[in-house]
């Protein structure tokens, strides 16, 4: 029992955190104290979750494995990142960050349940949990736009509703939730049309927790306006827990619906990576260019990930990883650029930015370019590893819409070298903190590592994911 | 001695780390730039002493990815050792010409080495992967340069520049992929024949990396956005740069047709023949018609680049060492050319005087002009002239007309330079003193003048440097 008590105190840790920031109604010292104990918390509890990286929270329901241990180091990784970064932002609008601490705290528990999930029903809650709580963080810095609002509601009511709908099935049926007995049962009934619906139900949650298209409208429209913080919490932290359940899910239980649910997994991927593509090309918006080019990169991770097999979804992580090491390094970037204590927004008051702050800048045009997969950066590895998986499993179409739309994604990021670059400068930037260059460095250097070594990474992944599929 | 070959990537890379530390608005990263390619150059030098014999080579193995067959190739032999010396004295005396608040511009100078480095793993990359990275490699320091040196009001120009060549680089990444997966693992390009592929899967590898090639060369219709970036860089080096680009095409259609084409694509070779020979003469034309001397430059560049494509393509493998030599004299008259015609420029707009007549008044600049003008017409001062003799002798045993259009094209060019070079001396327009105009300084005219003799002196032998 004690033993017990031990593995789940990495939630506990998070748990108590939660209850803290409700409780706490001070407004002195806010809002560095805030993030001063979230940071603890988050170190404390993440070192719990390493110690204890194979020990089930609960038994049966859950699984530790090294899996489980990445996608929580990188989704800790991610929210430390951000609260050390949010911390001035809040300090300087004199804002109280308890909601937003609570926000990214909720995410990191039910985040880790979901990836550690092996039970539909923990599943499930996960998601709702994880649902609720990115509208209510949207709404948070969005409460004086009433339409964005109701968007928001009714995107929550029909994941909730397509949540049951998808859940009531199974169990009116009386099949196991667990995921190796439910995966028996579908196995039988594979040509259940009712059960198909339920699995597809599940998996449209899936695609709106993680941004993809047609879903993505709320999410893109509300991320070019949202602070940066936020802004920076959506595109590094939820998807991972989402991306991992999602690869959970995929080869615990889907796996005999595989030539079903192939043709929606590469329907919704292409959508996601034309909305993407062409969405980015049509923005003067920083934020959301980047939030359209996550669409358009999840979209791919969607692609690979369609066939099940070691091989693919070795390869979708593969990108996937590197994706968000390079998102890392243009979040902390984009906290380089403070023009009197704002972070911009449109392009235009990027113009002439590299004359100001010139690392800076070409780190961006760096990671830029490694999201286009230009070699030597880390990016080409991920794009390599997805044209190669692509061209073996004979999907010549859809490498060929998929080269096409780099295409337009690269006009897009060319707009933002241009004004970083060919443009006059007319705003005086403030001085970017000396962590936003460490962080910015230590990134680069991980990825130039990992590019001089990437039989480290390729193997590290390759055991990590062959083990869920032993 | 395969570690020389491994040496001459790592010199630019250092070469831009120390450019990059180096002070803002300070010499320190220009004498980086030109002590790291003094450096390559003897390093090729000594290559070149050490690959004595025409089929010797050098070559540098290592395993990036770990697993069986993806070994990473680097390689030299003559003819690449000369290409990479011709890229190196090129950006060398593109150096000599900047001004001296361009020697303080770190950025231009950081880009510069970046690309001397692409440009060095291009030409000493031996397998399909590395060709890839850095043929894909060459294109952000280009479009960073032309946009940071370049005409500000073109950015639109500069932006499908860029999307049109990286529309080239995914061709020839699908066509890597293609021949990754047929070969099970990285292939070398002379083993790309090896390659058991169907026949339509081979004859699509084939159109995507030609295709990768020709956008690189301004190839017509996709001429226009090269051209009109181009000409509007004031800076020596990005100017150099920039017309180096179609050189990658021309290394790649080296590298690949040399490993042999399949018969299906060896029946488009008349196409791409007419193709070629319109775009050499429609160019040539346009260099004639105009009045700018940096057009007729990059109209000379760009017909000498089809030619050699041409000779590539049509020809036997043994006319490849004449393409090489031509292709060196010719980097090297086209960067002097380019920066003597920037500093006449640079000139005229100090003194607010026309163009017409400026060599009357700079007498040591005007000697090193018409000198190299007069190579670039094909006068029988340099080792271009026998080469393209023997080229052009060979494509008229291949067939009569395309020698013709060919000369035609090359005399056309020939006699535009000319003209420019008449214009420049005829005195009608200008409006300032003899004494106003400051002429050339006595180390650029050394360098000049070095450049001169390594290049009279390859007329007698093309190689008398290597001993």
């Amino acid at each position: 029992m004690i033993e017990q008590l031990i593995y789940f105190s990495p939630l506990f840790i998070l748990l108590f955190g939660i209850m803290t920031f409700m409780c706490n109604r001070s407004q002195e010292n806010e809002p560095l104290q805030c993030f001063r104990l979230a940071r603890i918390l988050l170190a404390l509890s993440f070192l719990m979750c390493v110690i204890f990286f194979n020990k089930p929270l609960l038994a049966g329901i859950t699984i530790g494995s090294r899996f489980t241990l990445i996608n929580n180091s990188l989704m800790y990784l991610g929210a430390f990142i951000l609260m050390f970064f949010s911390r001035r932002w809040f300090l300087s609008m004199k804002m109280n960050a308890n909601a937003f601490c609570i926000g990214v705290f909720i995410t990191l528990l039910f985040g880790s349940l979901l990836i550690a999930s092996v039970h539909l029903l923990l599943t499930v809650v996960c998601l709702a949990a994880l649902v609720i709580n990115n509208a209510c963080m949207l709404q948070y810095t969005q409460s004086k736009n009433r339409a964005d609002g109701k968007i928001i509601l009714f995107s929550v009511i029909m994941a909730l509703l397509l949540l049951i709908g998808g859940t009531l099935p199974f169990y009116v049926d009386g099949f196991s939730l667990f995921y190796e007995e439910l995966r028996l049962s579908i196995e039988h009934h594979q040509n259940d049309v009712a059960l198909f619906a339920s699995v597809a139900a599940i998996l449209v949650i899936f695609m709106l927790y993680i941004g993809l298209a047609p879903l993505h409208h709320g999410m893109t429209e509300l991320l070019g306006s949202v602070t940066l913080p936020v802004f920076t919490f959506f595109i590094l932290v939820p998807s991972i827990a989402g991306i991992a359940g999602l690869i959970n899910l995929n080869i615990y239980v889907l796996v005999p619906l595989l030539s079903k649910l192939k043709l929606f997994y590469a329907g919704v991927a292409l959508i996601s990576i034309g909305i993407g593509a062409v969405g980015a090309c049509s923005c003067k918006n920083i934020r959301k260019i980047l939030a359209y080019a996550a669409i358009y990169h999840l979209g791919i991770v969607f692609l690979i990930l369609q066939r099940f097999s070691l091989s693919s979804t070795v390869a979708a992580y593969v990108y996937y990883v590197i994706y968000l090491l390079t998102m890392y390094g243009v979040c902390a970037v984009l906290f380089g650029f403070k023009i009197k204590g704002e972070y911009p927004l449109m392009l235009s008051d990027f113009n002439g930015a590299a004359y100001r702050r010139p690392y800076i800048s070409a780190m961006l045009v760096i990671f830029l370019f490694s999201l286009l997969g230009f070699p030597p950066t880390l990016g080409f590895l991920g794009h390599f590893s997805l044209f190669t998986d692509l061209v073996i499993h004979n999907h010549f179409y859809q490498m060929t819409f998929l080269l096409l739309m780099m295409l337009a994604l690269a006009y897009s990021y060319l707009t933002i070298i241009q004004a970083l670059y060919f443009e006059d400068s007319h705003d005086v930037f403030d001085r970017a903190e000396r962590s936003i260059y460490v962080v910015i460095f230590a990134n680069a250097i991980l990825m130039a590592l990992l590019l001089l070594q990437p039989q480290y990474l390729f193997d590290v992944l390759t055991n990590i994911i062959g083990d869920l599929f032993a | 001695m395969g570690e020389m070959v491994l040496l001459l990537l790592i010199i630019p890379l250092l070469g831009c780390l120390f450019a990059l530390l180096a002070k803002k608005n300070d010499l320190n990263a220009f004498y980086v730039c030109i002590f790291t390619l003094l450096c390559n150059i003897f390093s090729v030098l000594f290559l070149l002493s050490e690959v004595s014999a025409p089929e010797a080579a050098i070559f540098y193995v290592f395993n990036w990815l770990g697993n069986a067959g993806t070994s990473i190739t680097y390689g030299v032999d003559i003819l690449s050792l000369l290409v990479l010396l011709g890229v190196y004295m090129s950006v060398l005396i593109g150096l000599t010409g900047l001004s001296a608040l361009q020697r303080k511009n770190k950025m231009s100078l950081l880009l510069s080495l970046y690309f001397v480095w692409n440009m060095t793993g291009l030409i000493v990359a031996k397998d399909i992967i590395s060709f890839y990275v850095f043929f894909v490699g060459l294109l952000p320091p280009v479009f960073m340069l032309l946009g940071v040196c370049g005409n500000l009001k073109k950015i639109s120009m500069l932006n499908l520049f860029f999307i049109f060549n990286f529309a080239g680089v995914l061709s020839l990444l699908a066509a890597a992929v293609f021949t990754y997966k047929f070969y099970n693992g990285n292939v070398l390009l002379q083993n790309i024949v090896l390659t058991d592929m169907p026949t339509r899967v081979g004859v699509c590898v084939w159109i995507g990396a030609c295709l990768a090639f020709l956008v690189r060369i301004p190839i017509w219709p996709f001429h226009y956005w090269i051209s009109s970036v181009s000409v509007s860089v004031k800076n020596p080096v990005a100017s150099i740069i920039t017309n180096m680009l179609p050189l990658t095409g021309v290394w790649g259609c080296m590298c690949f047709w040399a490993s042999a084409v399949p018969p299906s694509i060896k029946e488009t070779i008349p196409l791409a023949v007419v193709l070629g020979l319109l775009t050499i003469l429609f160019i040539a034309l346009i260099g004639l018609a105009h009045n700018d001397f940096m057009r007729k430059l990059f109209s000379y560049s760009t017909i000498y680049y089809l030619f050699f494509l041409l000779a590539v393509i049509v020809l036997e493998d043994k006319y490849r060492a004449n393409v090489i030599y031509s292709l060196f004299t010719f980097m090297i008259v086209h960067a002097s050319l380019s920066v003597l015609d920037l500093i006449a420029d640079r000139v005229c707009e100090e003194e607010h005087c026309s163009y017409h007549g400026i060599l009357y008044y700079m007498p040591r600049l005007s000697r090193l002009f018409a000198f190299f003008v007069f190579i670039a017409a094909g006068l029988p001062i340099s080792s271009m002239f026998w080469n393209n003799f023997v080229i052009i002798s060979a494509m008229f045993r291949y067939n009569f007309v395309v020698g013709i259009w060919c000369i035609s094209a090359i005399a056309l060019i020939g006699m535009a330079l000319l003209h420019e070079l008449y214009t420049m001396y005829d005195l009608r327009g200008i409006g300032i003193n003899r004494d106003e105009v400051e002429d050339i300084s006595d180390r650029k005219q050394t360098v000049f003048m070095a450049v001169i003799v390594i290049l009279f002196l390859s007329f007698f032998n093309p190689l008398w440097f290597v001993f």
